[in-house]
């Protein structure tokens, strides 16, 4: 089972990757969910019933790590967005246009709450309302009203950053 | 920025952060092999060994009340301490408490621990964490409500003693010593008594809310937003 698993997760890791950038500003925190989200899928994984796809199984293990991991003190992480690696990389990588978006849209998703991350992540992943609503276990229409409420929470951060 | 420009700002930085973490097969083999384990996890294991030793005290508050005490009284002082029949009604009253209490608690760790899982929808998963940490706050309590009873039964049974042995020495009964003396020795016993529980009490409470305040109320935080959203459907 043990293969079957590294296999299918290597082959999904950016799910981890994406909720783990999501969610985590200092590279030690990222490490540190990366490490707890896969044991996390790894204890849970005998549970896997394939009643869902695996994608939105894996994802909701993830988010719901990602939401409840605890976070020492001395590690919280700051509000100021975007941590120094990403910054480092997106110097290097994109032009500034780029640069200056992803700069906006990552200190916009760090201040936001634990769930509307959740949701702003599946949205930018492009999933349906109905699969965000499979993933987190939300109704629908709730997913609606918080979509809405987030989108004009995150044009009013970026228009502030701006 | 246009919101429309996110999707395509987060489609070029997730792909560039994934290309630059990407894990090998045999590095992801790696990381399995460490134990990792969750905040939950923790607190469940330390349930475990909470309730163990609760479990053990117990034991030995039951031993003690039933043959124990007899024992070392006969061992040590050569003669048998005849406890007041008015006590047997509490130490058994107390000791039906504590293992009702505690058989009541270990059924409902039992029962959250099994619905318990990583994969549940968000807002079950919420309450059952916060289920988990109250029960171990609870334990906590239970712990200091045990010692509260054992220290009351001891002290009832040790005073009474205490002015048995002093009615002895005067050749008198214990209804015609001073009662002014009487109050003053119980005052002084209760002065020692109240700190010993008092002070494990907030010890104990202060060191939880040091370890898991801040973590409970962001889980609760979390909970109340669900709910309020909730509602506003």
């Amino acid at each position: 089972m043990e293969k079957e698993f590294t296999q299918i997760i290597t082959e999904n890791q950016g799910i981890i990757h994406k909720v783990c950038s999501v969610y985590c500003d200092l590279e030690e925190d990222r490490r540190d969910l990366f490490q707890e989200i896969l044991a996390q899928l790894w204890k849970s994984y005998p549970s896997f019933r394939n009643e869902s796809k695996f994608s939105t199984w894996m994802y909701r293990v993830a988010l719901n790590t990602a939401i409840t991991s605890f976070k020492k003190d001395k590690r919280q992480p700051d509000k100021s967005g975007i941590s120094y690696e990403s910054l480092q990389l997106a110097e290097e990588i994109y032009d500034s246009v780029e640069e200056e978006q992803i700069k906006i849209l990552n200190k916009a998703i760090s201040q936001l709450s634990g769930i509307e991350k959740s949701i702003i992540l599946l949205f930018l992943e492009d999933k349906k309302y109905e699969e965000i609503a499979e993933i987190t276990g939300i109704t629908q229409n709730y997913v609606r009203v918080k979509m809405n409420r987030i989108k004009k929470k995150l044009k009013l951060l970026m228009n502030t950053e701006e | 920025m246009d919101l429309k420009d996110l999707k395509s700002a987060w489609e070029t930085y997730s792909s560039q952060e994934m290309n630059k973490h990407r894990l090998e097969k045999e590095t992801i083999q790696e990381m399995l092999k460490t134990r990792t384990r969750s905040l939950v996890e923790r607190i469940n294991q330390n349930i475990r060994i909470g309730l163990t030793i609760l479990l053990l005290f117990i034991a030995y508050v039951v031993a003690d009340s039933m043959f124990l005490s007899a024992y070392f009284s006969k061992v040590i002082i050569h003669q048998v301490v005849e406890y007041p029949k008015w006590l047997e009604p509490i130490d058994f009253f107390t000791i039906s408490l504590i293992v009702l209490t505690y058989l009541f608690f270990v059924i409902r760790y039992l029962k959250i621990k099994r619905s318990f899982s990583i994969d549940l929808h968000i807002k079950d998963l919420l309450k059952g964490i916060l289920e988990t940490i109250q029960t171990y706050r609870r334990m906590f309590y239970l712990a200091v409500a045990i010692l509260l009873l054992n220290f009351l039964v001891s002290f009832i049974t040790g005073y009474y003693e205490g002015l048995k042995l002093i009615a002895a020495s005067k050749n008198t009964i214990i209804s015609d010593l001073d009662t002014f003396q009487i109050w003053k020795s119980i005052g002084i016993g209760l002065l020692y008594l109240v700190p010993l529980i008092v002070v494990p009490f907030f010890a104990l409470r202060w060191g939880f809310n040091k370890l898991y305040g801040k973590y409970l109320q962001s889980i609760k935080d979390t909970l109340k937003e669900l709910d309020e959203s909730e509602t506003a459907e």
